[in-house]
C-alpha cells in the first residue's frame, strides 16, 4: 500500500474496508470473498483500525464481569445487541464469535492485510482465514507481531521483512491512511466504496454485487444474505 | 406463527423497511403480524464544527453517511424522502396507531406519508386526527391523554425485549433490528 492513496479511489472495481477487531466486518468476510470470487474480479482491501473508544466509550472485562466502563446504558444495549446479532450469522457460518475482554489494537493484523495485499495478493483470503476465526474464537494475540507473522505464514505469505513493515513503511501507510478517512466520509466496517459512492455495512453486498454486474435486473434493496 | 413488528413514523429505516416487510407479509399470508410504536430517538445531522475531536468527527460523519444512503434507497424504492434539519416529533401519530387494530396499514402508510413527503407534525391532534378519517381507521372516541399513556406501557416492553431501534421485527422468540434481516425473518416464518 502506498502513502497518501485516495480513501474512495482505486485501480480495482471496488474498495472493501475491514478490521480484524470488527465482528461486523468478520461476518462480511465470506459472503465478499464470494462475491470477488463468483465476479473473477479482484477488490481493494484495505485496513480500517477502528478508534473504537472514540464512539462506544471503551470498558474492560475480566472474567466475563466488566472491572471498568465508561459507557453509558444505551451504548451498553447497542453493544450487546451488536454482537449477539454479530454471533448468530457467525454461527450460521460455522464460526464462534465469542465475547471480547478489552478493545484490541488490530493494527498490526490490520497492517498485514496489507502486507499481503503487496506482497502475495493470492492468499488474501488464506491470510483472512488464518487470523479472523481464531482471533474470534480467542485464541490469537493479534498486538503481537509475532503471531501475525505466524498467520501470514500459515496463510502461505512471505515474511520477511514483515516486522520491520509494520514498524516502519506499512505502519506510516496505515496510520496516513487512517487520517483520510472521516474527511472521505469512511467511519466503519466493513465499508465499500464503488465509483466513489460510500457503503456502510455488509447488508449492501446485494447491491454492491448488482453495481458490478451491470445493474442486470431490478435494484436490490439492502439485506443480509443468509 | 406472528410476528411483531415495532416502528416509527419518524425513523428513515422504519418508512424504507415498509415495502420489503409488506412484501414477505404478502407471500406469506398465514403469518399473522402484530404493528406497534416504538418511539425511538432519532437525532439531527450534527453541523461540522472546527476543531472536532474524533468523537465528534466520527457521529457527524457516520450521521452523513447514512443519511446519504437513506435518500440512495429511497430513491431505489421509488419512494418520497426528505429531511428535515431536526427529526419531527410523533408521538401522537404512534400512540393513535395502536387503536387502529386489527387493519392498522392504512393509518400507518398515511402517517409515513405524511411525515416523509409532507413533513407532517404528527404530533399535532388536528393532523393526527385527519390521518384517522382519511385512512377509515382509527378510533371514534380520539383520547389523547389515555393513548400517550399506553404508548409509554408498550414501550417499556418492548424496551424489555431488547428493542432499542426501529424496524424491529420479533419472531420466534428472536429480536431482528433493521429490514436487513428479512431474509432470515422469513425463513423462521415459513419453517412454522
Amino acid at each position: 500500500m502506498k502513502s497518501n492513496v485516495n480513501p474512495l479511489t482505486s485501480d480495482a472495481p471496488l474498495i472493501v474496508y475491514v478490521d480484524i477487531k470488527s465482528p461486523y466486518a468478520f461476518v462480511a468476510i465470506e459472503p465478499t470473498l464470494r462475491m470477488e470470487r463468483d465476479l473473477g474480479l479482484e477488490f481493494d482491501w484495505r485496513p480500517l483500525t477502528l478508534d473504537i473508544p472514540s464512539y462506544l466509550g471503551s470498558a474492560r472485562k475480566k472474567a466475563g464481569k466488566v472491572v471498568k466502563s465508561n459507557r453509558s446504558q444505551s451504548q451498553w444495549s447497542g453493544i450487546k445487541y451488536a454482537y449477539r446479532d454479530a454471533r448468530r450469522y457467525a454461527e450460521r457460518q460455522g464460526h464462534i464469535l465469542k465475547g471480547t475482554e478489552k478493545i484490541w489494537d488490530s493494527s498490526i493484523a490490520n497492517i498485514g492485510i496489507s502486507w499481503t495485499a503487496a506482497h502475495a495478493r493470492s492468499r488474501l483470503a488464506a491470510y483472512f482465514e488464518a487470523v479472523y476465526p481464531p482471533f474470534w474464537r480467542r485464541e490469537l494475540d493479534i498486538e503481537d507481531v509475532a503471531v501475525v507473522s505466524d498467520c501470514l505464514e500459515q496463510a502461505g505469505v512471505p515474511t520477511e521483512g514483515f516486522a520491520a513493515y509494520n514498524e516502519g513503511p506499512g505502519r506510516e501507510a496505515h496510520d496516513d491512511l487512517q487520517a483520510t478517512l472521516h474527511p472521505a466520509g469512511i467511519y466503519g466496517v466493513p465499508t465499500f466504496v464503488i465509483d466513489g459512492k460510500i457503503f456502510f455495512g455488509r447488508e449492501h453486498l446485494p447491491h454492491v454485487r448488482w453495481l458490478l454486474s451491470d445493474r442486470a435486473g431490478p435494484a436490490p434493496d439492502i439485506a443480509y444474505e443468509i | 406463527m406472528d410476528l411483531r413488528i415495532y416502528i416509527d413514523f419518524k425513523s428513515p429505516t422504519a418508512y424504507l423497511a415498509m415495502q420489503p416487510t409488506l412484501a414477505l407479509l404478502d407471500a406469506l399470508p398465514d403469518c399473522r403480524a402484530l404493528w406497534l410504536p416504538f418511539d425511538a430517538r432519532q437525532r439531527a445531522v450534527p453541523a461540522a464544527k472546527p476543531n472536532e475531536n474524533r468523537s465528534e468527527s466520527h457521529f457527524r460523519v457516520r450521521a452523513e453517511v447514512r443519511q446519504a444512503t437513506h435518500l440512495y434507497y429511497a430513491e431505489v424504492q421509488d419512494v418520497p424522502m426528505s429531511f428535515t434539519e431536526e427529526p419531527g416529533e410523533t408521538t401522537l401519530a404512534l400512540a393513535a396507531m395502536m387503536h387502529c387494530q386489527p387493519l392498522p396499514l392504512p393509518f400507518i402508510a398515511a402517517a409515513f406519508q405524511a411525515y416523509w413527503r409532507d413533513q407532517a407534525n404528527l404530533n399535532d391532534p388536528a393532523i393526527v386526527n385527519t390521518l384517522l378519517e382519511a385512512s377509515q381507521s382509527g378510533p371514534e372516541d380520539f383520547n389523547a391523554g389515555a393513548m400517550l399513556e399506553e404508548l409509554e406501557t408498550v414501550r417499556a416492553e418492548a424496551q424489555e425485549l431488547g428493542v432499542i431501534d426501529t424496524p424491529a421485527y420479533i419472531v420466534d422468540g428472536q429480536l431482528f433490528i433493521g429490514r436487513e434481516h428479512l431474509p432470515w425473518i422469513g425463513e423462521l416464518l415459513r419453517a412454522a
